[in-house]
């Protein structure tokens, strides 16, 4: 990768001379998290000069606190920690030529003009800023947990409020105590993660809160990190205010209705000097809308297609950024795709720009039909991808918005059935995909949509299919 | 003698199949596992009987380092140990403190409590 002083276009059009050092690669990954890794690694392994870029201090994100057992399982074929998970990774980049930037942090993405090679990023690090010119970004930043304003907890504004991955990050990071009598709201995995987490490290975790009738955590995080503990899980519950002043002193708890509407006369008092909200994650996309990328509503990451490319072409989207996942093998194996992707772009961007400027256009743009938009319906919540544009057959991955007992996947393109599934249980603890294949496409026009149909008859429905 | 049944889900891998124990336990003897339906394979089958007779697991927890880039080291038991020895065990976590650099799989307490298992690092950490 070279380093110079270039020729910028200002945004006033004139071109200044500036002293602000641009290097040059292929691909450059933003986030150095497994999503990043593993689509940096992937791009590398696909020939193309990679960058990764990370905000902190070391690669490995978020699972540099996840000191857990539970990954690995798919892609290691053992149970490994998230520390573990994360350092083979980094082990594996370290033997790479990929070129690693800590404590970095991206600002902006530009698209460059046709005859640049595509992207040029805005860096910010403790030694000034930085530009970066690439052929393809993928898009790594992870997400970020949905905080106290988001669900709207009246009461006073007490210090003691914590998401669990900040309690999670004092805690196994820090080595910062974040109180000593703690309630739970939200059966999400980090919140049950750390549940045990707080008893083991000698906190009195009073209860687990949920607002839905169900755990929206993995199963078996409900045994090893509650039933283990004998910390009790309340479902259909929520927290209505939050008591304290300076430090939060206790919660309010009420039941809900079906509505999820508190219920007048339920309320009880429960003394704690913290709250750990395990309330959901959002994908962290600020810098993904500023450079023009555009989301789907429902997963609140990029929609893209079934390359992972966003509606910015070459720039890539994977992990949580894309749609929150429940274990980091399906991340890395999301990765992966994306990484090889970026670097099949920015290969492709290369010989075109070698060609003359006759060629610049985006690479095999006249080749591709019309590409399929992609829905969800019935139970499932979402789809991604949101477009298929190879028609040789993809993934298709979603999570039900409510657990049933029987379900069945159909996949439909107008009044075409396109595939069904044989029936069973669904969770919306728990990312699935289907596949859809080329013979399958072949059959579809415009759309393709994705249900999980409830199947409320007796269990002899499935002889007579 | 008594015959009871004992329902979980299965921990070992994500398919998260609802296991069923049919166990007989005399007085408070160790109880014997008769039969273990739900299971997909025979690690199932293996976790249900453990979990009947003593449930092990993995402990993970952190420990102090000493001149190092973190001020904490994850460490985890290199494999499973009886539940029942958490609390012990974190106990003598409590107290190690460990120099950097520190290398992923270093051991950090030799045959915690007699189990023949090790703590180990899970993570690499340099000096500062």
């Amino acid at each position: 990768m070279t380093e110079q002083a270039v020729l910028h276009t200002s945004a006033t059009g004139g071109a200044v001379e500036e002293q602000v050092p641009s290097m040059e690669c292929d691909v450059a990954v933003i986030g150095g998290g497994p999503a990043g890794m593993g689509a940096a690694l992937a791009a590398e392994r696909a020939g193309s000069q990679v960058l990764l870029i990370e905000r902190n201090e070391h690669l490995g994100g978020i699972l540099r606190q996840c000191i857990h057992p539970g990954f690995g399982l798919s892609h290691f074929k053992e149970e490994l920690t998230g520390p573990e998970y994360a350092q083979r990774f980094i082990d594996q980049v370290k033997r790479t030529d990929i070129e690693v930037l800590t404590e970095s942090m991206v600002i902006a993405i530009d698209r460059e003009p046709d005859e640049a090679p595509g992207h040029l990023l805005t860096i910010m690090s403790p030694d000034g800023m930085r530009r970066v010119r690439c052929g393809s970004v993928v898009l790594a930043m992870g997400c970020r947990e949905r905080t106290r304003s988001e669900i709207k907890i009246p009461g006073s504004r007490p210090a003691g409020v914590f998401t669990a991955g900040l309690a999670q990050r004092y805690l196994n990071i820090e080595n910062l105590a974040p109180g000593h009598r703690a309630v739970i709201l939200g059966s999400g995995d980090i919140g049950l993660i750390m549940a045990r987490r707080l008893s083991l490290e000698g906190c009195e975790v009073e209860g687990v809160y949920e607002l839905m009738p169900y755990a929206n955590g993995l199963a078996r995080n409900v045994k090893n990190c509650l039933e283990d503990f004998g910390i009790p899980l309340h479902l259909s519950c929520t927290v209505t205010r939050i008591i304290g002043r300076g430090r939060l002193e206790a919660v309010e708890i009420s039941q809900v209705d079906d509505a999820l509407k508190p219920i007048s006369g339920t309320e009880r008092t429960v003394p704690c000097d913290m709250l750990l909200l395990s309330v959901g994650l959002i994908p962290e996309n600020e810098l993904a809308c500023a450079a023009g990328v555009q989301l789907d509503p429902r997963t609140r990451g990029a929609a893209v297609d079934d390359r992972l490319m966003t509606t910015v072409p070459g720039v890539f989207s994977c992990g949580n950024v894309l749609h929150v996942h429940d274990l980091a093998d399906n991340v890395t194996a999301e990765a992966e795709r994306a990484g090889a992707a970026a670097a099949a772009w920015a290969a492709e961007r290369q010989r075109a720009r070698q060609g003359g400027p006759g060629c610049a256009s985006e690479p095999d743009a006249d080749l591709e039909q019309v590409p399929l938009e992609v829905r969800p319906s019935g139970l499932a919540g979402y789809v991604v991808p949101a477009r298929i544009s190879d028609r040789s057959g993809c993934r298709l991955f979603f999570r039900v918005r409510k657990p049933v007992e029987r379900g069945r996947i159909r996949i439909t393109s107008g009044d075409v059935t396109l595939f069904e599934g044989k029936p069973r249980p669904f969770k919306p603890s728990c990312m699935e995909s289907a596949p859809v294949t080329g013979r399958m496409l072949a059959e579809a026009h415009g759309e393709v949509t994705l249900s999980i149909e409830e199947i409320t008859g007796g269990p002899c429905d499935d002889q007579i299919r | 003698m008594t015959r009871y049944v004992e329902t979980f889900s299965c921990t070992t891998c994500p398919s998260e199949c609802s296991l069923s124990v049919t166990a007989d336990r005399a007085g408070s003897g160790e109880p014997c596992v008769l039969n273990v339906t739900g299971n997909r394979c025979a690690r199932g089958e293996a976790f249900a009987r453990q979990e009947i007779v003593r449930p092990v697991r993995v402990l993970t927890t952190t420990v102090l380092v000493n001149g190092g880039d973190e001020r904490l080291l994850p460490v985890r038991t290199a494999a499973p140990i009886p539940r029942d020895l958490s609390v012990e065990a974190m106990r003598a976590l409590r107290s190690v403190v460990v120099d950097a650099p520190i290398r992923m799989g270093d051991v950090v307490l030799a045959d915690v409590l007699g189990t023949g298992v090790d703590v180990i690092a899970s993570m690499d950490i340099d000096r500062a």
